[in-house]
């Protein structure tokens, strides 16, 4: 098989090699998943320098019949939108893996989970069937349920199943629109490109399809007002879940939407469009408002994540390249931000064991390595110019301002209290005077600093060379939004 | 000829050795009982397998071979086997009832098969009272317990009325077909299927065999009876019992491969009120067999869903979903009789700790719930997209909404228990548990098939085109 499978392979054998390596040896437990993380990064970066941003059609496919009379096919390929997600989550789960180092506690499941969830979201990203696509969206979600319900922390239980719940609710919305486009629109077959290519959908069916698969992807995506689960779920994961389930997973709502709701029915998109970005500018400064209200570290990201999301659904339902462009980039360059973000947090909880603003400040000075790594990802996150989060941010800003002016503004005033309660946190949690209790806590070691440094340098270099990024979507949004199909 | 009925006389000897178990002092009987009843449903499984080609019509065209039939025999012998090798840790059933208990087992059994094959009125109707009185006389064999012959008596009150009305829905055909073969009524199909009275009649016959599949409104035993019968034949009423419901209903429902519009939206409201009742009601059962009895009428209404569409695709999708259900079940309860040693049914309480307990048996348990939830990549969600895919083909577009809808409160109920079983601690004096041989290989086994079953489809669902395709 080719290189894609390769890199799905790489968390099956590591999950499987976990499960059969004694619950006793916890190094070799990590050592295992740190050699297939680092393996799929590195895999993934090959594909990526085979990827030919100027074509685009699908590149590396591989294909496999699978149950041809039920029209279900492993087929996997890669272009413009999906090779980066690849990469994201490559890079997240080799970091993650990372940070969770000094896990103690059932290493050996938390590992095999954490690998059995990357499979998902590898599958996901790949896949371009929709039977596939949809049992490796459920492949990544349900290992949260019990990843967060076992080392979670802070009403774990609630939390977890609430997230597991939500979640497969928009799934349930996107499984019966899937069936649907196989049975009612008279495709027959799972495969995107083929139904694409073969059927004209009744514009009453696209306008409920979309809707439906905008609101069942956006679920995931953090969509408000399904959001809820979100912020809960972000708080009470462990570190390393935090990391991919804000910094990837729920990219999958998002992608899903552009691949499969966008592609299929760009018309519907049109007429949905006014509600969409309705939504998306709520998510927006409903996001950023409750994160200026939050007096626990960890709700303040969740909530930024909420905001920032909403950012990428809005660029989304712009429907215009510029606004697709930043939409992606915002998904690589959030992915990374908040995949940082939730890497300090889960060291300042280990150290301190709170999260309160109450209890914490004037961190930096017992901490400054970490210190400094937070506000690089919160001086992303408020889109400062030189990160990534600038010329995403910018880019819907753009876009919105052009085609929904009133949308752009609400957004331009989110991104205003963004920089408002990302600066208040880092005033709070790491200045002013420091808790006496803390005068014992550590700094990060060498290796927990090169798990971050990947990251920071990954913000840095797309911040001052979006291009690098652009060049590879640009040509897949254009064709995508311009080419009638 | 022996070829051709074989796998029925395997289970009619292991009825005789059962019985002649009576006569054998409990002693030896205890020693001898349980590995000679193993050994012949082994038997029974191979030679199964090999009548499994076999076609012919026998006794004056009234009992029919083909693979339809001994694919299900085959489906029914496993089952059987599976059952047969969860009674020996059972503390439930007494000594003294042992030999009866694996008779009536086995001419549950036998009635069972009997029903795939009979493809004349009276033959289906006397197979169906043979397994459904045995099934009357397990209920109440269990030790102890007051409740089992209240359930006993409820599920034969309850059982009576279900073959009350298939015979008289039986009567209503043969008043207007004018005949008692089946294939004859099918030949017949397109003038017959305008006869108000017809549709009756196949409607009041399928109450006995939605009785067993514990389908709405023919549901109200299955509670009571899963509480209060041992595990074994809860396991028994569970699995195989719903095997044979589901081949029978697929030979009556072909009768309808001609639309009948009445008929389907009958089956799509019991297919709606199933699903949404069962699940709500296991919501709230602290019971782990009373919540299994509710999710079992649920899982009834997603086997209707895939049933009602009368095509080639919906039946296989049933069967593939049946044969899903047969080992999701079996590992939710092979799991159950493990942790009950003290003949009490274990609320969900009684989970908690288990993945400290023993890990093996936790992974099992979330393996089979998590699959009858339809979780992916596992074959209860493999099993319900083929359900509701073939429901979606035929336009019930929103009975595939509900359904989908219904997989996510069920989730609900059974993350409750993987919940107790890897966040709760187990209760004080509660070691560790060991597990023998056998019941690792079995809960291996369950896995592995649920998880190839889920990713790996494609041999399966060959095979059952090959089976259900002729039929149509």
């Amino acid at each position: 098989m080719g290189i894609l499978t390769d890199i799905l392979l790489c968390p099956v054998i590591g999950m499987i090699l976990i499960l059969l390596t004694p619950r006793k040896s916890e190094k070799a437990i990590k050592i295992i998943s740190l050699i297939v993380s680092g393996l799929s990064v590195i895999l993934s970066f090959i594909a990526y320098n085979r990827f030919d941003p100027r074509n685009v059609l699908l590149q590396m496919e591989e294909r496999i019949s699978w149950l041809p009379q039920y029209g279900i096919n492993y087929w996997n390929g890669v272009d413009g939108l999906n090779i980066s997600m690849i990469l994201l989550t490559s890079i997240v789960i080799f970091t993650g893996v990372i940070i969770s180092w000094k896990l103690s506690y059932r290493v050996k499941e938390f590992f095999a989970l954490l690998l059995f969830l990357v499979i998902g979201v590898f599958g996901v990203f790949m896949t371009l069937n929709l039977f596939f696509f949809f049992l490796f969206y459920e492949v990544a979600v349900l290992p949260m349920y019990l990843l967060i319900a076992i080392w979670g922390s802070t009403n774990k239980e609630y939390a977890a199943l609430k997230l597991t719940l939500y979640l497969l609710l928009g799934s349930a919305f996107m499984f019966a629109i899937f069936l649907a486009i196989y049975s009612l629109a008279g495709a027959h077959t799972f495969d995107l490109l083929t139904i694409k290519k073969q059927v004209t959908f009744d514009p009453a069916f696209q306008k409920v399809a979309y809707i439906g698969l905008f609101l069942g992807c956006g679920v995931l995506a953090g969509c408000w007002p399904f959001h809820v689960w979100s912020p809960d779920g972000h708080v009470a994961a462990p570190t390393a879940v935090s990391m991919l389930h804000a910094g990837v997973l729920m990219k999958l709502g998002a992608y899903g939407i552009i691949r499969v709701a966008l592609f299929l029915f760009p018309e519907a998109a049109h007429t949905w469009a006014p509600f969409t970005v309705t939504l998306a500018t709520f998510n927006i400064l409903y996001g950023a408002l409750v994160a200026t209200q939050q007096k626990d570290l960890k709700y303040v990201i969740g909530y930024s994540s909420v905001s920032h999301m909403g950012i990428v659904l809005l660029g989304i339902s712009t429907l215009t390249v510029t606004g697709l462009n930043g939409a992606l980039f915002q998904m690589f360059s959030h992915g990374i931000m908040t995949a940082l973000f939730f890497a300090c947090v889960g060291h300042v909880y280990d150290e301190c064991h709170t999260r309160y603003f109450d209890e914490l400040g004037g961190l930096a000075h017992k901490i400054p390595i970490l210190s400094t790594f937070f506000i690089i990802a919160g001086l992303t996150g408020l889109g400062l110019p030189g990160l990534s989060g600038f010329p995403s941010e910018l880019l819907v800003l753009i876009a919105a301002i052009k085609t929904y002016p009133v949308s752009g503004i609400c957004t331009a005033i989110g991104v205003v209290v963004t920089t408002f309660y990302i600066v208040s946190a880092i005033m709070k949690a790491f200045y002013g005077p420091l808790n006496k209790h803390f005068e014992h806590i550590k700094d990060i070691n060498l290796w927990q600093y090169f798990g971050r440094s990947i990251l920071v340098a990954f913000l840095l270099l797309l911040g001052v060379w979006p291009k690098l990024f652009l060049d590879i979507v640009n040509p897949i949004t254009t064709y995508l939004l311009m080419k009638p199909f | 000829m022996i070829k051709l009925v074989l796998p029925e006389i395997v289970v009619s000897l292991m009825a005789i050795v059962s019985f002649l178990f009576v006569f054998f002092k409990e002693e030896t009987g205890k020693k001898l009982l349980y590995p000679t009843i193993l050994i012949l449903g082994l038997v029974t499984l191979t030679s199964s397998i090999f009548s499994l080609n076999q076609e012919e019509s026998l006794f004056f065209n009234t009992y029919q071979i083909n693979l339809f039939s001994q694919a299900f025999k085959l489906i029914l012998a496993g089952s059987l086997l599976l059952v047969l090798s969860i009674c020996d840790h059972t503390e439930s059933l007494s000594g003294e009832v042992k030999p009866e208990f694996f008779l009536f087992l086995s001419t549950a059994t036998l009635g069972m098969m009997m029903l795939t094959s009979a493809c004349e009125l009276i033959g289906l109707f006397i197979s169906l009272e043979l397994a459904s009185i045995s099934q009357y006389i397990l209920v109440p064999l269990r030790r102890g317990k007051i409740l089992n012959a209240e359930a006993g008596i409820k599920y034969l009150l309850f059982g009576a009325a279900a073959s009350a009305l298939t015979l008289y829905g039986l009567s209503f055909i043969f008043g207007t077909a004018k005949t008692l073969f089946l294939n004859e009524i099918l030949q017949n199909i397109t003038s017959l299927i305008h006869l108000p009275l017809f549709g009756v009649g196949i409607f009041l016959t399928s109450a006995g065999f939605l009785f067993k599949l514990a389908s709405f409104p023919f549901h109200f035993w299955a509670p009571d009876v899963y509480e209060s019968a041992a595990t074994p034949v809860t396991t028994f009423i569970a699995t195989t019992s719903k095997a044979a419901a589901v081949a029978v209903l697929i030979r009556l429902f072909q009768i309808f491969s001609v639309d009948h519009a009445s008929l389907t939206y009958i089956l799509i409201t019991l297919s709606f009120v199933s699903m949404t009742l069962g699940n709500l009601a296991a919501m709230i059962q602290k019971d782990m067999k009373r919540m299994l009895a509710y999710s079992s009428v649920a899982q009834a209404g997603y086997l209707l869903a895939g049933l009602l569409s009368q095509t080639s695709s919906g039946f296989i999708a049933a069967t593939f979903y049946t044969i899903a259900y047969l080992i999701m079940n079996f590992a939710a309860f092979m799991v159950m009789a493990r942790i009950n040693s003290h003949n009490d049914n274990p609320t969900i309480k009684n989970f908690s700790g288990l993945a400290d307990r023993s890990p093996l048996l936790a992974l099992t348990l979330m393996i089979s719930l998590l699959s009858l939830a339809g979780i992916p990549p596992l074959a209860g969600f493999t099993g319900k997209w083929f359900l509701f895919s073939a429901a979606m083909e035929k336009g019930h577009w929103i009975l595939v909404l509900v359904g989908v809808v219904n997989s996510v409160i069920s989730l609900y109920y059974y993350l409750m228990v993987v919940k107790e079983a890897y966040l709760g601690k187990p209760e004080s004096g509660q070691g560790l548990l060991f597990l023998g041989i056998k019941t690792r290989l079995l809960s291996y086994a369950s896995i592995a098939s649920l998880i190839i079953l889920g990713v790996f489809p494609t041999g399966l669902v060959h095979w059952l085109e090959s089976i259900i395709k002729p039929l149509l």
